[in-house]
């Protein structure tokens, strides 16, 4: 008899975490006390001076660097879709996929305002047009 | 610098999924060597390998089977910039007296990886595993130029039906087929605004080249300069797109160190994986003025018989783009110009010849790696 063949662990997720407070989404970073700088991402230290770093919250809204309609599929991911990347309100920038609200023949456009409305079932970070 | 390039060789460019990546690189190093015409024990002394999807131990695998045994090799990995980082560290090899007689290799077989379609984006990375394609990374810039007036949906086109016209003349290219911009502009959409005949192809080979000091042979290209950076931080303190700052950075140190000017520059080959990659790198390069690139391309200027030819192989677009191999294609290609060996795409009277490799896809920064090398006589 064949013994059991454990699956594969999954690979860590290494996307930002969003948080909902106060019917809110924001992004749970880090920011540097020593200069400031804002982090999506888990990091050890401050990468811009070294410095330590603290928990913080940004979002929900921010403005759009650009944006990119992917009208390929891939596992998982069905075409078209609308990838921005979004410069959260005295937040960091990360990478959002515009949710059921967008219009893939019409993106946003750098400036436009967004804000985070979630996380996919697969774990993208999701926005949509602010009000 | 004393650090010369002896011989070059490479195989064709395309899919080619009944040859292994060993077979590949034989092609590139026995032309390579045989156009170095080495002393019988003349080396080389150490090789540098840049391959970047396929399997470990790809160098060894392929440089045994030539009787290249027993010698140091380093294997290396910056993304597309593998074969140039294989290429700048054998010259810093040779520079530094490390050793002689240096082999960089280059070489990628990904048609039997990815049978069609895009390469997989990477799932440990926060982009890749979003799903972030690199057609659609591009695609981000592509869109920021467009709204900010840099560039227009036909001059990216241009891009590509430029290098189909050098390619045509290039009998290892992929694409040997010239293309018009309405065929570029109506095919298929992969990432708007870049359609599929505006990202490069997935492709198979291998380039290599043999490096050493000064031995007093005519036919020896010098390396002016060699500069290999890796990006810098990415993120919401920079209004500018991705790469621009690691080529221009890149490119004015190597301009300083070769003690030349871009104005002094005959030929590039630069790293064009999609349209907008040499709109910007064009720019980045002081090629042209930034927001000019593309009026550049559209008026024939970087095309046969223009003032800036770029890229006369065809390009990652034309040509081809194994990634690891890339690198070192862009260089034989600027040693076959140098040596006005380059046949119906020859740059008439180059003398200086520049390449520029751009290696993403770990996001968080503006690129992997950045290497720009300078050669010829000035």
């Amino acid at each position: 008899m064949n013994a059991p063949v454990r699956p594969a662990p999954t690979l860590p997720d290494p996307r930002p975490r969003l948080v909902e407070a106060d019917g809110a989404w924001l992004l749970a970073g880090l920011r540097c006390t020593d200069c400031g700088y804002r982090m999506g991402l888990a990091r050890p230290r401050c990468p811009v001076c070294a410095g330590p770093t603290e928990p913080a919250r940004f979002g929900p809204e921010g403005a759009v660097w650009a944006s990119a309609v992917q009208r390929i599929a891939l596992p998982g991911l069905d075409a078209p879709t609308v990838f921005a990347y979004l410069d959260l309100d005295d937040g960091p920038r990360c990478l959002v996929r515009c949710d059921a609200s967008a219009d893939p023949e019409r993106p946003p456009a750098p400036g436009d305002r967004l804000r985070l409305t979630g996380t996919s079932a697969s774990g993208d970070l999701l926005a949509g047009v602010a009000a | 610098m004393s650090a010369r390039v002896y011989g070059v060789g490479t195989s064709a460019f395309g899919r080619q999924p009944e040859t292994s990546a060993a077979e590949l690189g034989w092609q590139a190093v026995i032309e390579a060597v045989t156009d170095a015409a080495l002393e019988p024990g003349g080396g080389p002394d150490a090789v540098y390998v840049g391959s970047v999807l396929g399997a470990p131990g790809v160098a060894q695998r392929t440089l045994h089977s030539l009787g290249i045994v027993g010698v140091p090799v380093i294997a290396v990995e910056n993304a597309c910039a593998s074969g140039t980082t294989a290429y700048h560290e054998a010259v810093a090899a040779v520079e530094l007296g490390r050793y002689r007689t240096v082999l960089a290799l280059g070489v990628e077989q990904l048609s039997t990886l990815y049978g069609a379609g895009a390469i997989l984006p990477e799932p440990s990375d926060p982009e890749g595993r979003a799903g972030l394609t690199q057609p659609a990374h591009y695609a981000l810039t592509a869109s920021r130029y467009l709204a900010q007036g840099r560039v227009r949906p036909e001059e990216l086109a241009a891009v590509a039906v430029k290098s189909s016209r050098y390619a045509v003349h290039n009998p290892r290219a992929q694409h040997r087929r010239e293309i018009d911009l309405d065929r570029v502009l109506g095919s298929r959409m992969i990432a708007d605004p870049l359609t599929v005949l505006q990202c490069c192809s997935i492709s198979d080979g291998a380039a290599a080249a043999v490096i050493g000091p000064d031995r007093g042979v005519d036919r020896d290209v010098p390396v002016l300069a060699s500069v290999l950076t890796s990006g810098a931080l990415w993120d919401y303190r920079d209004e500018e797109v991705p790469a621009f700052g690691s080529i221009r950075a890149t490119s004015q140190e190597a301009y300083r160190r070769a003690r030349v000017g871009i104005d002094d520059v005959d030929v590039v080959e630069l790293h064009d994986a999609f349209t907008i990659g040499e709109i910007v790198g064009m720019e980045a390069l002081g090629l042209a003025p930034r927001g000019g690139a593309g009026a550049l391309t559209a008026a024939g200027e970087t095309g046969p018989g223009g003032s800036r030819p770029v890229n006369p192989s065809g390009g990652l677009l034309a040509r081809g783009h194994p990634l690891g191999a890339t690198g070192l294609a862009q260089i034989a290609e600027i040693v076959w110009q140098l040596r006005g060996e380059a046949g119906g795409r020859q740059v008439d009277g180059a003398r200086i010849g520049l390449v520029e490799t751009m290696g993403g896809g770990v996001s968080g920064i503006d690129a992997n790696a950045c290497v720009i090398t300078l050669l010829g006589s000035r």
